[in-house]
């Protein structure tokens, strides 16, 4: 019986080392790694942050997504949709319940997602939209302005000398000229209103300078119609081309 | 034969005709009598001061008799705290002036039917029927009102045992005649016949404003064309050649020589319909109904200080409070228990004095484009009435602050040191319709010194490497240093600068700096425009051990506290330095600013975070203290009980917004805690963190930075101008008391802006008691006017700056005016002084109200525009800010003229106004007691009801010009046409942080902008000619003989006198007494001013 069984064992211990090489001879596949950074803007009541879990290498991790502020960068590695699950209690015990999911265009390593309510949602549905930005420094480099219209109009204006509008919904990258010394670059914004005419909405100036990048997003004011809300993410590239991540406006903790 | 027949015949001819002359001259007598007793009702009534007079139509329920003249009470219930806040105990007058009522004033009332048409059989008799042929009887629909007067006679008996062929024994009452009369108010009728001195084309620019402001005339061409072509047309497009005409008019009947037209069956049964809303007669006396006496002169009250010793020194003297401030509700009172100290004082400022009306009057700009040195008006701590509150002496003409913007962060040196940063943004306007030459100013923000005021953060390079530092920086060991003058750690922002009329201007740190400028000295010299460029307060604090300047991008600056409780911001005119400090012309104190939401305490908004190489860490916190203006939407941080004094505290905060030139005034000298907002009134504080963060608006125009205010602090509805106050030019006669609207009447932020001249309910105040705007015009419309004499009155001149004021020579006095002259003048003037044509409030006639808002004429309208000189042609022009404004925004939609312009009426909409002021005038069913109440709201109402929230003048207003849609026509007069004042930015309906929360609810937070007629631009023009009662009536007496035999009807004869008060009391005591003077007799204290027949005719039974 020993000897019936050590020849079983030995036999699965062969079976598997063959199983172990077979698998290590197959072509290496790597797993997409993006770096994303997030931000929430109807999601949450406006003292509020988003706290929710992504899965990493079969470990919990926890992503704060602040609201109406850049977050801290995050680095997930791995392929297909990248699910935000929040921790429920069920049964008395804890559930990973998604509530949002991201699917991260292939090429893009650098995201900004953007978390919004997923309005009227059943039961099997999401709770969170997001909308998924190219947040490379190709596509929105420094020393430059994107205008993310989540409005319910056509807005537009200029900035420093160049005119600019964004259809609603719309994502619009400006590049920047750099202000006198000291001075703000002069940003104009207006609303297209049903007529076709535009009306003015903002006569201001943003700081720009070298690297520095600023996301304009802009919503509907609920409390003033016909007027926008915006938000300013403000980020830098460095020098050397990478982006300051760590550096961004900030996000928002509870003391 | 023949010749003793011939003789008999004539002889008794003639005797017939004797006793048909004695018998006329007899029915004459009887006339004559009834006119003596309407004399004696007349004098009885209506001689004292303290009366006013209406037309009985004035209540809807008097259509019996709706033509009949009645005299009200207007005594105060309390002489010596005169007010008509309280509606009398009842609407019934004292008399109704006809004849009946000699022994009992009411003993026959208007509200009964009208006796029966005179006729064989009935012993009724017209004493008003046909004005030229035309019956006034009502015509329907066109005519509606009864315009004839018919009256039951009175008998006139004797003992028959008197009369000849009667028994000696016989005492019967036998009838001998009869008498009838009545007595028509002519004051509320438009008068036809006023010379208009100042209408040709060879005037000056001084007597074409004369014109404007003090219309020398009704306009009449406003009568109804389509009901009165022809005597419309007559007063249409004039001549000079009619205009002599018209001038020499004696009477109404004459009124067919200016226009043969009128002389036509059509003609005159027009001119004839017109009986009752037209006069050819009347002066009014310049008395005050509601404390009796004449009518102070404020044109030699104000010229100068008066002398110690004058009548001017008691009354109107230097520190005297124009009058006692109203109390506010709770909501509204300055206080909030248990904190009282110098920054919130448990009780209402003082109220403004005659120093500061005079300063006003007197500073005056050369030309009508306007530069002046701005005038500051320091104030001093006063204590009076036990009350210590910051006072003015003065009149400021200075810049007030729209906005001022702190952003805190930190940083750490190069020397390993904290810094605390700061960039400052300010925005100064210029609210004068004058450009300020270019002087230095010091804003200045200070903390409240208290637990919660300091500034804490902290630095973290990991969980084992923090650092949580707290700074105080106004108190205790702060990090600004005290200024050696005040003694006070302050913010202190150094602007020189100059200003154009209305301009907004933002100012930062200048940007010529190349580093951060270290200003713990507090002092902060600002440049015009916007940097990027911040200064900082060093903190000599070293960082931590373990800061590593290379891990700066590692470092989070996790930020907590702001030192912004309940902070103060002052202005002052002069650059606060190490060795100087001006004291400041306008305080604002106790703003509220200690919400969780610039913490980030628990359970309020979350501090922010950023890493310490960024700008973000430089300014994490920004709070921006924003002058309110119309979307500004929230009071200020109501939360709970703890934040009102009011019971059950108020609701959160943040969709009510305020009337903010209603109830707040931006240029008030001081603004402190009300009890219900927990706040100022005319500040709100935005907390903003880093991603909210925004610059604030501006726009580079001609080398300036411009911001913007208004409707707005952003350009979407914002302007970078706002004109909203006069300043005199050093040519200006003033005309009107209206003019006294631009003074800086507000003590408060939570008082009106435009306090004078208008009747919005404030909500500061409970419904059914004054507010400010009610207290402040029963203390000056009918206590005071503008004589607009001359300062020599050695020549007498033919017309004056108020053409409607007319020299009066009491008989027997001198006919030298120079007792006028001096200060003197200022009580005796209305003793010297009627207005011609005055035009009585309580007027019910459309027609002569229609008349009355047609005084301004339509005429070219020449004045100084932001683009330059400008005249609008041909418009009827109702400036709040003259000389210098932009034109009707209405005419020129898109260019924010609603905060910069004027308005401007066409005849359709006065025509409307007057139909809607006599709707208003007959729904409070008697007459106003006085000119202020006519102006003011009807306390007497539901908090709800209109009538209670605005006077009849403005709901007129509201109702025709201030319009939400076009009117009817299609036109673009309504308030949708003006986005800047946008309709859609209302005080929701839900609002409740107030007294009286009604006031509120649903209405125009632009309410008071330029573009927004208020009651004040329509009546200013019009005051002078103003009266809250008639001193000049019609009567119209009859008499008859009778047969005491037969009781025939042996004579009848009609007369009509106009009588006229005047200024002299009956026992010709000094016509400037007043009313409690003890030289005063008791018959002219009884009686009052003397009536005198001016006019008087026989009438044939033709002309009844």
């Amino acid at each position: 019986m020993k000897t019936l069984h050590s020849r079983r064992s030995l036999f699965f211990i062969i079976l598997l080392s063959f199983c172990t090489l077979v698998i290590q001879a197959e072509p290496a596949t790597p797993k997409p790694v993006v770096m994303f950074t997030a931000f929430a803007w109807d999601a949450l009541t406006p003292d509020g942050n988003l706290v929710l879990n992504i899965t990493v290498k079969n470990k919990l991790n926890p992503v704060q997504i602040a609201w109406r502020d850049r977050s801290a960068p995050f680095v997930y590695e791995g392929s297909g949709p990248l699910v935000f699950t929040r921790t429920e209690q069920r049964d008395g015990r804890p559930v990973e319940v998604p509530v949002a999911s991201a699917d991260i265009p292939a090429g893009v390593s650098r995201a900004l997602l953007v978390f919004g309510r997923n309005p009227g949602h059943g039961p099997d549905q999401l709770r969170y939209l997001v909308k998924v930005l190219d947040d490379s420094y190709t596509v929105f480099p420094g020393q430059s302005v994107r205008f993310l219209n989540y409005s319910q109009t056509e807005l537009g204006g200029s900035l420093g000398g160049q005119d600019f509008s964004v259809a609603p919904g719309g994502d619009k990258v400006v590049p920047a000229t750099l202000p006198e010394t000291n001075r703000l670059l002069p940003f104009k914004l207006a609303r297209r209103a049903t007529t076709g005419s535009w009306k003015r909405l903002r006569s201001t100036g943003l700081p720009m300078t070298e690297g520095l990048r600023v996301l304009v997003f802009m919503t509907d004011d609920r409390q003033h119609p016909d007027q926008p809300e915006l938000v300013l993410l403000r980020d830098r590239v460095d020098r050397k081309g990478s982006v300051a991540e760590a550096s961004a406006a900030g996000t928002e903790q509870r003391r | 034969m023949l010749l003793l027949v011939s003789l008999a015949s004539l002889t008794r001819v003639e005797t017939q005709v004797a006793a048909n002359g004695m018998q006329s001259a007899q029915a004459r007598a009887n006339a004559l009598f009834a006119l003596n007793l309407a004399m004696g009702q007349l004098q009885k009534y209506a001689g004292p001061d303290q009366a006013v007079t209406a037309r009985a139509d004035i209540d809807s329920a008097n259509t019996g008799n709706p033509v009949w003249t009645g005299v009200w009470d207007a005594r105060p219930p309390v002489p010596a705290t005169p007010t008509h806040a309280a509606a009398p105990a009842s609407s019934v007058p004292m008399a109704w002036l006809v004849s009946g009522n000699e022994t009992n004033g009411t003993a026959l009332t208007p509200v009964t039917a009208a006796v029966a048409d005179p006729a064989t059989g009935n012993d009724n008799v017209w004493l008003v029927h046909k004005v030229f042929g035309q019956d006034l009887a009502a015509q329907l629909p066109d005519y509606p009102l009864d315009g004839r007067v018919k009256l039951k006679k009175t008998p006139i008996e004797v003992p028959a045992n008197q009369l000849p062929g009667f028994s000696a024994a016989s005492t019967t009452a036998t009838p001998v005649g009869a008498y009838a009369w009545w007595v028509g108010d002519e004051g509320i009728k438009a008068k036809v016949n006023l010379a208009d001195p100042y209408r040709s084309a060879g005037v000056t620019d001084e007597e074409t404003a004369w014109r404007r402001l003090a219309p020398p005339r009704p306009g009449l061409e406003m009568l109804d064309a389509t009901k009165a072509s022809e005597l419309q047309a007559t007063f249409t497009a004039t001549t000079d050649v009619f205009e002599t005409k018209r001038a020499g008019l004696l009477d109404y009947q004459q009124l067919p020589m200016l226009n043969a037209n009128l002389a036509t069956t059509t003609g005159a049964a027009q001119a004839g319909r017109y009986f009752n809303d037209l006069t050819t007669v009347g002066y009014g006396v310049l008395a005050d109904t509601m404390r009796g006496g004449l009518r102070r002169d404020l044109t030699r009250g104000l010229a100068a200080i008066p002398t110690a010793g004058s009548t001017a020194a008691s009354e109107i003297g230097d520190g005297l409070a124009v009058f006692t401030l109203p109390l506010p509700g709770p909501y509204g009172r300055t206080t909030k228990a248990p904190v009282t100290s110098v920054w919130t004082p448990n009780a209402e400022p003082h109220a403004p004095t005659w120093s500061e009306v005079r300063a006003w009057f007197n500073i005056r700009a050369d030309g009508n484009n306007a530069v002046i040195d701005p005038v500051s008006a320091p104030l001093v701590t006063v204590t009076r009435n036990g009350i210590t509150c910051p006072t003015a002496t003065g009149h400021a003409i200075m810049p007030v602050v729209a906005m001022l913007e702190l952003g805190y962060g930190m940083d750490v040196d190069t020397d390993g040191k904290y810094r605390i940063m700061i960039r400052p943004r300010v925005v100064l306007m210029n609210p004068y319709n004058v450009a300020l030459r270019t002087a230095a100013y010091s804003v200045i923000y200070q903390s409240f010194v208290g637990s919660n005021s300091d500034l804490t953060f902290t630095m973290a390079l990991d969980a084992a490497n923090s650092d949580s530092p707290a700074y105080f920086l106004s108190s205790g060991t702060g990090l600004i240093n005290p200024n050696p003058v005040t003694g006070v750690r302050q913010l202190s922002f150094n602007i020189t600068d100059n200003f154009g009329p209305g301009e907004v201007r933002v100012y930062s740190l200048p940007a010529s700096a190349t580093s951060d400028i270290q200003v713990n000295d507090g002092v902060f010299d600002l440049k015009p425009g916007l940097s990027t460029n911040r200064a900082y307060l060093a903190t000599n604090t070293p960082a931590p051990a373990w800061y590593d300047a290379s891990k700066r991008n590692l470092i989070n600056v996790t930020w907590a506290k702001i030192p912004a409780d309940h902070p103060r911001i002052s202005i002052a005119l002069g650059s606060t330095t190490t060795s100087a400090a001006p004291a400041p012309s306008i305080i604002d104190r106790y703003i509220e600013t200690s919400s969780s939401a610039l913490y980030g305490l628990s359970g309020g908004k979350p501090n922010p975070v950023a890493k310490l190489d960024t700008d973000a860490a430089r300014q994490m916190r920004t709070v921006r203290f924003t002058l309110r203006h119309a979307e500004l939407d929230m009071l200020g941080y109501g939360t709970t009980a703890s934040d009102t004094d009011v019971p059950g505290g108020s609701a959160a905060d943040t969709t009510s917004g305020a009337r903010f030139l209603v109830d707040g005034n931006p240029r008030a000298i001081v603004s402190q805690r009300l009890g219900g907002w927990d706040n100022v009134a005319n500040y709100a504080v935005t907390p903003l963190k880093g991603s909210e963060y925004t610059d604030i608006d501006y726009e580079e125009a001609g080398g300036t930075t411009l911001g913007f205010w208004g409707g707005s602090s952003t350009v979407s509805n914002g302007t970078t101008h706002a004109i909203l106050f006069d300043v005199l030019r050093r040519n200006e006669e003033v005309v009107s008391l209206g003019r006294l609207g631009q003074v800086n009447w507000g003590v408060d932020a939570k008082h009106p802006a435009y306090p004078l001249g208008n009747s919005f309910a404030s909500i500061f105040y409970n419904h059914n008691e004054p507010d400010y705007s009610y207290a402040l015009n029963e203390a000056l419309w009918d206590r005071f006017f503008f004589s607009t004499l001359p300062v020599s009155l050695t020549t007498r001149p033919v017309n004056l700056p108020d053409s409607r004021l007319r020299f009066h020579d009491p008989a027997g006095a001198s006919t030298a005016l120079t007792t006028l002259e001096g200060v003197n003048g200022y009580q005796l003037a209305a003793t010297r002084l009627m207005i011609d044509g005055a035009f009585n409030v309580n007027s019910t006639s459309v027609e002569a109200w229609a008349a009355f808002l047609g005084s301004v004429q339509a005429a070219d309208y020449a004045y100084q525009s932001s683009a330059g000189a400008r005249t609008d042609t041909a418009v009827r022009a109702f400036p709040r800010t003259i000389s210098m404004h932009d034109p009707d925004p209405t005419t020129q939609s898109g260019n924010m003229y609603e905060w910069t312009g004027y308005r401007q009426l066409d005849a359709a909409q006065l025509k409307s106004l007057a139909t809607q002021i006599v709707t208003g005038i007959k729904a409070r069913a008697r007459p106003a007691r006085s000119l202020a109440e006519f102006m003011n709201r009807d306390l007497s109402q539901l908090a709800s009801s209109v009538r209670n929230q605005e006077g009849i003048v403005q709901a007129a207003i509201n109702a025709v010009v201030n319009t939400d849609t076009p009117d009817e026509s299609g036109n673009g007069t309504g308030l949708i046409n003006l986005s800047g004042l946008n309709t859609s930015k209302i005080v929701p309906s839900s609002f409740d942080n107030g007294d009286n929360p009604d006031a509120a609810r649903g209405k125009l937070r632009s309410i008071g902008a330029p573009g927004f007629l208020m009651q004040s631009d329509l009546l200013t023009p019009l005051v002078p000619a103003m009266s809250a009662r008639s001193d000049t009536f019609r009567v119209r007496t009859y008499g008859e003989t009778r047969n005491p035999v037969t009781g025939d009807i042996s004579g009848r004869a009609w007369c009509e006198a106009v009588v006229q008060r005047m200024t002299e009391f009956v026992g010709g005591e000094a016509a400037e007494l007043k009313l409690d003077d003890p030289t005063l007799g008791t018959n002219s204290k009884t009686f009052g001013r003397k009536f005198v027949i001016v006019q008087f005719r026989w009438l044939g039974p033709d002309e009844i």
